[in-house]
Parts: C-alpha cells; structure tokens; sequence
C-alpha cells in the first residue's frame, strides 16, 4: 500500500512532458554594428536546410528596427532544441540580404557562436549551432562587413 | 499531371447542365438547406483558341442544392460580356489573366480600350446583403438570380474598367463587403472601398510598382495589405503587347511590404519591408495587444503562377509547388515582425469558418487543399490543420482531386469543427465527379453524390444557407 502510494505521488507530482513549457527566450546582443541605418532581420534554422539567408526554410524570422548602438533582440517561446541563428544588418530596409554577383554579402551579417567565414562562404551550419535548454538564453552575434 | 486529369479538368469546354436531382443516400443531412456552389473555368476553348491559364477560362457556376436530404445539381456559363462574346462571336474579344485575344498591337490597343478586361468573375463568390455576387479580379462583379445562377447585373468600384483591378476575397462584416483595388497610372494606389452604391473609399496607400493581389487582411481594428515583389511598371500594362500577368516580374532586389491601416483614422499605423514571399490568400487576420496577426499561404517566389499555364498542367513530368502556412505577428510599439511556420502540409486554397472565426485569435481549424507528395502534379488531398497542436487529419483517395473544401456548421454547433465540409473533386480514376462530404470533426467520409458529368477544376466555393 506504501508503495502504491509513493507511485501515485511521484505521479502527479512530476511535471507533464506535453504541456507546452519546454520553451526558452533567447536574448541576442547586436555587436559591431557598423551604423543604425535599417532594420535588422533574424533567421533562426533548425536544419541545415536554407541556412544562412533562405527566409522560407528558416523555422522563425523576426524584423526589427534598430534602436541602439548595441542591440538587444529578443526570441521568446522557442522550443527547447538545437538552433543556428543568422542575422543580416538590412541597411536599406529592402527585407533582402543583398549580394554581390559573386554571392559576397553587401550588408553586415552573423552567425550564433560567431565562427570564423570560411575563405568562399558562410560558416557550417553546425559551427553555428547553439543549445536551447533553460528559459533564458544570452549569447552575442558579432556582425561581419565585407567593405 | 496525368493526361486524363488534365483532359477531363482543363483541356476541354463544360458542358451546361439543366436541374437534375442526384441520386443521394440516406446519410445526406436533412438539416442542410441551402447550396453549394462552386465557381471556376468552363471553357478554356474560344473559337480555335486554347487560352493559356487556369486561371483564364470563361467562369462557370456549378450548383448543388440541399433540401431536406435531397440534392439537385445544375450549372451555367457565367453571364457577362466576355461568355456571350464568346459563346456568340466564337472568338475571344476581353482580355483574359493570361490570355489575349488574337489581334495585333492595335487590335489589342482596340480591344482594351473598347472592350477592357474580362467581366468573367470566375474566382470566388459571396453573399452581400441579400445580394449574391460572382467576384473576379477585375473590377467588375456578377450579380446573380441563387435560384436560377442567371446574372441579376453588373457591380463595379466606380472606377475605369481599363487600369483598375480588384481582390477576389472581399471581406464581409454584417451587411456590408469591403474590397481593395489597385489603382494604376502614373502614381498607383491600393484603396479598400466598400462595395457599396457609391464604392466609397475607406483607404489609401500609394506604391511605386503595384503588386499582383488576390486577398487582403482585415481584422475588427485594422487592415492589411502585403504586396509582395511580384510587381509591374503600370505602363506596361497599357504599352506592352502581352496579356495581364505577363507584365508582373519577379524582384529580386526588395522584399514584401506590410501596410497595416487604422479602420477609424484610415491611416497607416505599421509600414514595413520584411522578407520576399508571394501569396495568393490570407487566411485570417486578427488583432492582439501589440498590433496585429495575421496567417497566409506563402510561397518563395512566384512560381507558381507559371506551373498553373496549361502547357505546365499538361505536362505529365511536371509538379505544382505547395504554399506553406506562415503567421505574422505584427508588433507596433517595437517595430517589429515575427514570423513563424504554422504547419509542415503543402497547400492551397484554406477555408476556415469564415462567419464564426474572422478576425478572431482563436480559430483553430484551416481545411485546405494539400499536396500528397512534393512531387504531386495537382492537389490530390484535402487536410485538416489544427494550428494549436499542429496536427492534420487528411482525405484522399487514388485518382481523386478535390476542390476548395467548405466548412458548413451544424445547426446546434458550439465545437469550431462541428460541422460537415463539403468538397466537389474530379474522379480520374471513374471519370465523373462527385460531391464530397465529410464530417469536419473526424474527416470520415458521410456520402459522395456522383454528379451527371465530369466537373473542371474550379477555384472557390461558397455554402449559402437557405
């Protein structure tokens, strides 16, 4: 009888894995930000699937203005899981990651982790990749400007 | 797609039908009266001229009437300028989406500015008022007899029939409809007109390169209007030799703008460019405590309109593409846009309970039309998407396409998918048609009505109650 009782405690005391708590905020701080010209865009991907820039593949996408020097976007209500986060300085407020013919970025851009751009291309999705695992997330995305 | 589909939904006239009760079952509810109708293509042969697009054919209405468990079906080119200019001339004389009629430049100046564009209101359908409406792209709707589908008159914005065009989807709040237009010449406008006796305009915004437009957002606060890169240089609607659509492009260089405008100031309150998207439809637009949501079936780029010409459709290697389901979430104070997937399923054409649901941050439930696979040549499924869980339930069946599904409510429904939809699809496999109705709850078939002839692919639907 103890025993049947101690199960049905640990029962409805621990936590239900379907209610939709497994979510966390992510706060990402702008750095080098070359000016406050424009909007910035995210791009948050689960899959390497239209990584860096390719808005319909990309699982969440926020726009929003800048205010400071040193933004501070934040993401909230994002399942707990694996993310690479992209973000593009839209220094004229087209909603498009403008490039070069030869595909070089014309804009500021980003990657979580800031892992270092490879000599013809964007960083691997997986260098990117950051854990989402408790309510809230901080982390820094150092902006890059091929001038 | 296959040879058959695309003999017996596109390649071909429609024949009429005169009043004819089906053969029904027991299991048709004796609760339903009203009718089902259905508009879309009828004939994609003018004389000797194939025209170009689905989306050109001379419009037809295809009527399924309940009464009391019993089901009569009839159906009907359309009456307007363009089907009895067809139908009488044998010849194309308006100006169709993607098709002009044969004549050289000045022939087509003349047929512009003559004739104009098409009063085929094939697209949608709706009831304003005590009045029934065939709705198209242009600016001129169909006022039609529910009982006999014969056309009443013609309902246009006041506006030149040359130069304007309008939304397919008004949105009907009481007794009344509200439109937006595209106004083109040298400074282009999108305005929101009621679709009153005097078209009043409610709003304005003025763009440089006017974006194709099929639907608007509208919530109890606020419209919305998106205009995606697919846009055009107005004058070359005038000065090119080439029919409507030819004359959009695809911008690489910009992305879609949001307006979203105060229904008391009739101002802008929001204005951003956020990332490139088409869109034919929204599916629901409400407003929340930091401005503004609204969902809609996007796609990358506009290729879609290109995979629905008929050389594509006919072409049994090739595939459509599926929208994928995204929400909006328009934040005013910081300026902001979130974007979200709603759901993985492909597809086109959602329905939701319009009467019940618009403009409200509750709904749950989009019936569409989906794709089976990536590599379906036509929407072969009917899905049932729960945004809340992001769960669907599907229909389909082998050699079968169906339409626009449309939600109709029980007559004691409280549970928002207390209802039955019904669906007109084309049976490849048998070649007929039949009427579809399914328990929105569970998807599980209650009966199909074989209806006399094979029916074309059409566009939308509407249930109107008695």
């Amino acid at each position: 009888m103890k025993i049947v009782f101690i199960f049905l405690f640990v029962m409805f005391a621990m936590p239900d894995s379907t209610e939709a708590t497994d979510t966390g905020t992510v706060q990402i701080q702008v750095d080098n930000l070359q000016n406050k010209k424009g909007q910035l865009g995210v791009l948050i991907f689960k899959a390497k699937s239209g990584y860096p820039d390719q808005h319909e593949e990309a699982y969440r996408s926020i726009f929003t203005p800048i205010n400071d020097q040193k933004p501070i976007i934040t993401i909230k209500d994002l399942p707990y899981g694996d993310y690479t986060i992209t973000i593009m300085h839209d220094e004229n407020n087209n909603g498009v990651f403008d490039k070069t013919i030869f595909s070089v970025p014309k804009e500021g851009y980003g990657v979580s982790n800031n892992p270092e751009p490879r000599t013809f291309g964007p960083p691997q999705f997986e260098e990117g990749m950051i854990k989402i695992l408790n309510e809230l997330t901080t982390i820094k995305i150092k902006l890059r400007y091929h001038d | 797609m296959s040879r058959k589909l695309f003999e017996l939904g596109f390649d071909r006239n429609q024949p009429q039908t005169n009043r004819i009760a089906l053969k029904v079952d027991s299991q048709v509810p004796t609760w339903m009266s009203g009718s089902f109708i259905r508009n879309g293509p009828g004939m994609f042969y003018v004389g000797k001229q194939r025209l170009n697009h689905w989306f050109d054919g001379v419009g037809m209405l295809h009527k399924f009437e309940f009464d009391q468990g019993k089901v009569n079906y009839e159906s009907q080119l359309l009456d307007c300028s363009a089907a009895r200019a067809a139908t009488n001339e044998d010849r194309l004389t308006y100006s169709e989406f993607a098709t002009d009629p044969c004549w050289g430049l000045f022939g087509r100046m003349r047929s512009m500015f003559q004739h104009g564009p098409t009063d085929s209101a094939k697209v949608n359908l709706a009831k304003i008022g005590e009045q029934y409406f065939a709705l198209g792209e242009t600016t001129m709707q169909i006022e039609f007899d529910i009982d006999t589908l014969e056309s009443i008159g013609q309902y246009n914005f006041n506006q030149p029939k040359f130069g304007t065009s309008s939304t397919a989807h008004p949105h009907i709040v009481g007794q009344e409809a509200y439109n937006m237009i595209t106004k083109y010449g040298p400074v282009n406008h999108y305005q929101i007109r009621k679709m009153d006796k005097d078209a009043t305009k409610c709003a304005s915004v003025k763009t440089l390169f006017p974006s194709y437009m099929h639907s608007f957002g509208m919530s109890e606060r606020y419209y919305v209007i998106a205009e995606s890169p697919f846009t055009v240089q107005s004058l070359n609607l005038i000065a090119a030799n080439r029919p409507f659509i030819k004359n959009f492009k695809w911008n690489k260089k910009r992305g879609t703008r949001i307006w979203v405008i105060d229904q008391k100031s009739n101002q802008v309150v929001f204005k951003q460019e956020i990332q490139p998207f088409f869109f034919f439809h929204f599916v629901n637009t409400f407003d929340t405590e930091s401005g503004v949501t609204f969902d809609m079936v996007t796609y990358p780029d506009a290729e879609v309109i290109q995979s629905y010409y008929l050389e594509n459709l006919g072409n049994p290697d090739t595939s459509i593409p599926g929208g994928v389901l995204k929400r909006f979430d328009c934040n005013f104070s910081a300026g902001e846009v979130n974007i979200s997937q709603l759901s993985n399923v492909l597809m086109e054409l959602p329905h939701i309970d319009y009467d019940r649901y618009n403009a409200k941050s509750d709904y749950r439930y989009i019936y569409t039309l989906s794709l089976t696979n990536n590599n379906s040549s036509f929407y072969d499924q009917i899905a049932k998407i729960d945004i809340n869980t992001n769960k669907s339930i599907f229909w389909n069946q082998e050699g079968c396409f169906p339409g626009e599904p449309v939600f109709v409510p029980s007559p004691q429904s409280k549970a928002e998918d207390d209802g039955i939809l019904v669906t007109l699809v084309l049976d490849t496999t048998n070649e007929s048609s039949f009427l579809l109705l399914l328990d929105a709850s569970s998807m599980q078939e209650i009966t199909k009505i074989i209806a006399p002839d094979p029916i074309m692919i059409g566009f939308h639907g509407q249930y109107f109650k008695n």
